[in-house]
């Protein structure tokens, strides 16, 4: 991990990221919720580029890992301008996007934003618009009226808030009610004993995206995380094929 | 709160995920302390304690 590098963004704030340059599209890593690059599947990707002499571009949004700032001002929105700032500022030609949770939500966003750039994008139990699905009504009416929703965290210290500024741009940047107009080929991977993402999404997902080349994996006994050997194998080798594809 | 605890890691060569799976936590809650972004209960700090064989005060540092 001795190669994080920090890019500043225009009001100073630092994004931690990690970037190693070969042939190809460049493949970016979008962690999900509250997650990090540090996590099995980016490193793995990382491994396998830097191995195989592919690109490879991972970050941490701000108020996550190693990069500034604070979680509560956290959006889908920021994150994304934090993305394609770096792909601008790092990346050169075509870009293939993945995303876990919450990061294959952002991928649709950031897939958007970099329009002929955008050569494929790989979801891994994509959660697009949990902000909607994903809460109760009297969370949202919560949410709505200011206030931040705690969800108990059984693995971790603290239970894992979700800020009424997330939750509002979320619901502002919703992607399931239309066409989603990208193109690119897309590969969908869902485990079946996902617990908090139903696997059900990334066909709502897969339905909801233009694009004709779509190919949806469903893993029968695979969790929420799809890091198991197995799971990482499966990514691996939906990366490399969708490389091929599009080069 | 700073704390040695990225390093110690390192020594052992464990990564994130097997130090997550040794405290019962999550790898993303043992990312965000290593990098100071939210202390540890006292409860999970004794954990740490254990899991490296150190006391507290040898792996979280003393502001200032």
């Amino acid at each position: 991990m001795s190669e994080t590098h920090f890019h500043p963004m225009p009001d100073g704030r630092r994004i931690a990221y990690r970037h190693t340059s070969g042939s190809g599209p460049t493949i970016v890593f979008l962690p999900g919720y509250m997650s990090d690059m540090a996590g099995g599947k980016a490193t793995a990707l990382f491994d396998w580029a830097r191995h195989t002499g592919r690109s490879c571009l991972l970050l941490d949004y701000s108020g996550c890992g190693e990069s500034d700032g604070d979680f509560a001002d956290g959006t889908l929105s920021r994150w994304r301008d934090e993305v394609l700032a770096l792909v601008d500022a790092k990346v050169n030609g075509p870009v293939i996007v993945a995303g876990s949770s919450m990061g294959g939500w952002l991928m649709l966003l950031v897939g958007l934003a970099l329009g002929d750039r955008l050569a494929g994008m790989v979801g891994i139990a994509s959660a697009p618009d949990f902000t909607d699905w994903g809460r109760s009504e009297s969370d949202k009416a919560r949410l709505q009226a200011g206030e931040t929703v705690f969800d108990p965290n059984p693995y971790g210290p603290h239970p894992t808030p979700m800020h009424p500024a997330f939750f509002a741009d979320g619901q502002a940047v919703r992607q399931l009610g239309g066409t989603i107009p990208i193109d690119a080929p897309v590969r969908l991977l869902h485990g079946q004993r996902d617990a908090d993402v139903p696997w059900q999404i990334s066909l709502r997902l897969a339905e909801a995206l233009r694009s004709d080349a779509i190919q949806v994996t469903l893993v029968k006994d695979g969790d929420h995380r799809l890091s198991r050997d197995q799971d990482v194998a499966l990514l691996l080798r939906t990366v490399e094929q969708l490389v091929e594809t599009v080069t | 709160m700073k704390n040695r605890l990225k390093v110690l890691r390192a020594e052992r060569d464990w990564s994130q995920q097997e130090l997550a799976e040794r405290l019962d936590v999550s790898r993303q809650s043992v990312n965000a302390i290593e990098t100071g972004r939210y202390d540890p209960s006292l409860p999970l700090a004794f954990r740490i304690a254990d899991v490296f064989g150190l006391a507290i005060e040898e792996i979280f540092l003393r502001e200032g």
